[in-house]
């Protein structure tokens, strides 16, 4: 009993839960700031229910041995997968949500930590990089399939969180900062395809880039070319998509989504509401419950999506800096835990896990701002939902829980 | 061998553990940066703009100013009144069915109240600017808000707002003078905004409301509102400054309500032109009517029924809109031979005693042409001296004395007495008459060619082709009676303050032309005058009072636009020291002294018997019964 209350007391990590405590209570105390508005009632109830839910769950990942989670992990990713497939299979498309005796959950949130298990086991035993592309065969078909069943429902975020979290996990297992932009390269050039003296200068670069790796041995002549054609073709066949496929309102539907700007009274409505909601509140904030903006429903999805923009307008550029402070110190004492980890699947567990904060983190924060497209990207631990809340809380046991101890 | 290479593994997996945090923290230092972007460099501009989403200016409408007579008697008044507005936060996702139930509403004749077109419009407009109400039912009656209140529970969102309305409570009693206010017309918004003006306020278009808008108009409450982003009234902040409304000045007028009423009265509807009687010691107006008359109350009817009545108004042939107290310009005909004789006397050119050459035998003749005088059948004027001709009104008389003046001296006499030049009242757009001479004449004509000729001093001579306004006859008349000047006519005695109804500003009697006429002058001009009204001969006895020297002159101008003459006639009153000058016009009705005569004696017994110099008789009495039974 002794060496077990030892063994709970090291592997508890009383900075990173209190960290998260921390962003817990802001949570709850911004949704209860915006209780005074119609509609906005109960969410500070409900979300001290699901931190209540998560907290239980969290409990839940570290008593079960490191172990199962390592063996149970292809099993997993079969069960959280599934309800995927039986969204995308019911008639509407759009369909994010499901229901299971009157609670609706979102089974991407969930299938996000099947992915996280899978792919940190499957990587587990290999080394990647660009010149050694077979082994990255299983792993690319273990994250394809959710990828795609996410983006069809269509959730492109979550999608693209699942996305950074198999890049995150390919530069932990050998890529390197080069390599990633390689893979990268025909993204960019696509990008790039609206510009065309830009396109061809990047072009060129990126030749050249490919060609010195081959000089330099660090790429093989067939992937060197494989990727030197892909960016010429991406490049074409996204103008020939842009011009001769895509009808005109699908064309401005895309530049609406880059630039909500172009359709203040629809698209860039949240947005501009946002940059108001959070300017607004100066350096010090108009005060808690003060947010006229976020009280008075200007600011659209407050609860969940904009709440960045709820504690900016009430706490000012304090706030903002206390709050993104505490976000980035969890993040970096994630990361931390790596420096002193040699087993590789709790590493890639840690990694991936801390990959999924930072992206909602960083894109959602980036979103408010203006600085992002808008979608539907929940800031962790601030964001109401009960979905995405017991998903973090659950991250949050594999991290306590992947930390140091023997019992592997 | 295993130990080293859990050695590379360590350092290969520190590296790339800095590269994710250095990498992470600086994504979170460029969100940092735009958060200080946002807050500290673009704070107060996004904070203005926060307050602007949800403060809203609600205006708190400030009385406009009365108008009132010399006695301070109401002419023009402010009523309350109830418009039916919709909230377009209120009546949104309910449009189909408002319209829907709308367009049933019928009043008592069983009209349909509203039609489905402008519902619809009306409920796009709510849509489109939320910011704005637009009014559903101007001025309901109590009947329109009895059919709301049954209904009220069925009608989310249409609500009753209170605002004033302009009453005039004569209804076209000096109508034109007084003028009327209207919306700020849209072509003229952009330029009024910078003075306060929004769209929908209202503005004096006419008369008095025009003229002294500044002083009439108040100055608009400003009351904050907070709003969600629906629309929807939050409530009021009191951390916002709030500006009360301030009332709007009242003019008091020079016009006399009693002189106005009986000078209406005297001017019967079926005959166009215009009375103006005025004070020629000081130049105020005592009373002004044009015909045919408006009555400003339409302009503040609601939409549609205001449209129509002033439709009719814009279509009618004899011009109703125009003041012609002030506007309308007409040959002075015989009353100008006050004037005439005036150049004789003044230039000592002829004298009050001397007879021309030719006596009047019905006509006069100039070189081929023959000119008759307007007594041609006879018994024939014969020679007459300056009294006798202007009692009788000779033709021939005055053809040999314009010859023998020749047109500058006329002119110069005319100009002095304020005719043909604005005389400076105080009402938008007065005209200016015309006196002729020479180079006049053929600046006016040079499109047809036309030469001066002597032989058009005939006509001139007696008032035939120089153009001048019943302001200006008056104007003129009273300062022949005076003598000594010719006031500037006015309407405002002064502007009251209206909380404390005391004086902020009088008007200044100003002098518009000093006269330097000898007393021999003065006395010949009034005794000439004197006979006109009194004389044995005089062609306007019907202007004659018992006990009150009235001096004038008829006036039968001949015109292009009718069979019959305009009817004119000018006098003052009493000729030793004149109280009251009035200038009559009645188009194409007649001769000066049967038509235009007695609408003058009514006005100058209605005055003398106020000031109680006359005294009451029985018929005035019982028009004054009549009067107050009517109202």
């Amino acid at each position: 009993m002794n060496t077990r209350q030892n063994d709970l007391k090291s592997r508890f990590d009383g900075v990173l839960f209190g960290l998260v405590a921390l962003l817990a209570s802001t949570s709850v105390a911004l949704l209860f700031s915006i209780s005074t508005a119609p509609h906005e009632g109960d969410y500070w109830k409900k979300q001290l229910m699901w931190y209540g839910i998560g907290l239980i769950a969290m409990v839940g990942v570290t008593v079960v041995p490191r172990r199962f989670w390592y063996q149970a992990s292809y099993v997993l990713y079969g069960i959280l997968i599934l309800p995927l497939t039986l969204v995308s299979a019911s008639a509407k498309g759009a369909e994010r949500w499901f229901a299971l005796g009157g609670f609706h959950f979102q089974p991407s949130e969930f299938a996000k930590l099947g992915v996280l298990l899978a792919l940190a086991r499957l990587f587990s035993d290999r080394r990647v990089g660009l010149n050694n592309l077979r082994p990255l065969i299983a792993p690319f078909i273990m994250f394809a399939i959710p990828f795609l069943l996410i983006l069809k429902q269509p959730n492109l975020s979550t999608a693209l969180s699942v996305a950074m979290v198999f890049t995150a996990m390919l530069f932990w297992s050998g890529f390197s900062v080069l390599d990633l932009l390689i893979l990268a390269s025909p993204i960019i050039s696509v990008g790039l395809s609206f510009e065309f003296t830009w396109w061809a200068v990047y072009n060129i670069v990126a030749w050249l880039l490919l060609f010195a790796r081959w000089r330099a041995k660090r790429l093989s002549g067939k992937v060197a070319t494989i990727f030197g054609i892909s960016i010429l073709l991406a490049g074409l066949a996204s103008q020939i998509a842009w011009n001769q496929v895509l009808k005109s309102h699908q064309r401005s539907r895309i530049l609406t989504f880059l630039d909500p700007t172009r359709d203040p009274g629809g698209a860039g409505y949240q947005v501009l509401q946002s940059q108001v909601a959070i300017g607004s509140g100066g350096f010090l904030g108009k005060g808690f419950g003060q947010g006229s903006q976020s009280n008075l429903q200007f600011l659209p999805e407050e609860h969940t999506d904009f709440i960045f923009a709820v504690l900016s307008e009430q706490f000012g550029f304090v706030g903002c800096f206390v709050v993104l402070g505490l976000l980035l110190s969890f993040l970096i004492r994630c990361l931390q835990m790596c420096f002193d980890e040699s087993d590789r699947f709790r590493n890639l567990v840690i990694v991936g896990s801390t990959t999924i904060f930072a992206f909602h983190c960083i894109v959602n924060v980036a979103m408010t701002l203006g600085l992002m497209p808008v979608t539907g990207l929940p800031l962790p631990f601030l964001s109401y939902g009960g979905s995405f809340v017991i998903t973090c809380m659950i991250m949050v046991g594999f991290l306590l829980h992947m930390r140091l101890g023997e019992d592997r | 061998m295993i130990g080293a290479s859990e050695q590379s593994d360590q350092i290969e997996r520190n590296e790339r553990t800095w590269i994710m945090i250095v990498m992470l923290s600086l994504s979170f230092l460029v969100l940092l940066g735009r958060v200080a972007w946002l807050q500290i460099v673009q704070g107060d501009t996004l904070l203005r703009e926060s307050e602007a989403n949800r403060l809203r200016e609600d205006p708190v409408q400030a009385p406009r100013g009365l108008l009132l007579d010399r006695d301070g008697r109401p002419l023009v008044q402010n009523r309350p009144s109830r418009n039916l507005v919709i909230d377009p936060a209120g009546v949104r996702g309910h449009e189909k069915g408002l319209v829907g139930l709308l367009s049933q509403f019928q009043d008592i004749d069983g009209t349909q109240l509203f039609d489905t077109l402008f519902l619809k419009r009306l409920f796009k407009q709510a849509r489109l600017t939320p910011s704005q109400r637009p009014v559903l039912l101007e001025d309901a009656s109590p009947m329109e808000m009895a059919l709301f209140a049954e209904n009220q529970y069925r009608l989310p969102g249409i609500i009753q707002e209170v605002a004033m309305r302009r009453e005039y409570p004569y209804g076209s009693l000096a109508g034109h003078m007084l003028g009327y206010t209207g919306e700020v017309p849209e072509e003229r918004l952009v330029q009024l905004q910078s003075e306060g003006y929004r769209l929908g306020d209202l503005i004096g278009q006419m008369g008095l409301e025009q003229q002294y808008e500044k002083d009439l108009r108040g100055k608009d409450g400003i009351r904050w509102i907070e709003v969600d982003a629906k629309g929807r009234i939050v409530g009021t902040p009191d951390d916002m400054p709030k500006t009360e409304p301030v009332p709007g000045k009242h003019v008091r007028t020079t016009i006399d309500l009693d002189i106005q009423k009986v000078a209406e009265e005297a001017f019967s509807d079926s005959l166009s032109g215009a009375v103006v009687a005025l004070d020629p010691r000081t130049g105020e107006v005592l009373a002004m009517t044009s015909s045919p008359r408006i009555d400003p109350n339409i302009f503040a009817l609601p939409g549609r029924r205001r449209a129509r009545e002033w439709a009719k108004l814009a279509l009618d042939s004899r011009r109703p809109l125009n003041n012609r107290a002030i506007q309308g310009t007409y040959e002075p005909g015989s009353t100008f031979k006050i004037v005439t004789s005036l150049a004789g006397l003044i230039t000592g050119r002829w004298s009050a005693h001397a007879h021309f050459p030719v006596a009047c035998r019905g006509g006069f003749h100039f070189g081929a042409r023959y000119q008759r005088c307007w007594q041609d059948k006879g018994p024939f004027h014969g020679s007459l001296n300056m009294i006798g001709a202007l009692t009788q009104s000779c033709d021939v008389y005055y053809y040999q004395l314009g010859l023998n003046l020749d047109m500058a001296p006329i002119n110069q006499v005319g100009a002095s007495l304020g005719l043909g030049s604005k005389t400076g009242i105080d009402l938008p757009n007065e005209k200016s008459g015309l006196l002729v001479d020479s180079a006049i004449h053929e600046r006016r004509n040079a499109r047809l060619g036309w030469k001066w000729a002597r032989g058009l001093i005939l006509n001139l001579a007696i008032g035939q082709g120089q153009l001048v306004t019943p302001l200006q006859l008056a104007t003129m008349v009273g300062g022949v009676a005076n003598g000594h000047q010719v006031m500037r006519p006015h309407l405002m005695q002064s502007v009251l303050d209206p909380e404390t109804n005391k004086p902020i500003r009088n008007s200044e009697n100003n002098v518009l032309h000093k006269l330097d006429w000898s007393p021999a002058t003065i006395a010949t001009i009034h005794a000439a005058m004197d006979s006109v009204s009194n004389g044995l001969r005089g062609t306007g006895h019907s202007a004659k009072l018992p006990g009150i020297r009235v001096g004038g002159k008829t006036g039968s101008a001949e015109n292009p636009h009718g069979e019959k003459t305009h009817a004119l006639f000018v006098c003052a009153a009493p000729m030793d020291a004149p109280e009251i000058a009035i200038g009559v016009i009645a188009e194409n009705a007649g001769h000066g002294g049967s038509i235009a005569g007695p609408i003058a004696q009514k006005i100058l017994k209605a005055y003398f018997q106020k000031s109680g110099r006359l005294p009451r008789d029985s018929t005035v009495v019982a028009k004054a019964k009549n009067e107050h039974s009517a109202e």
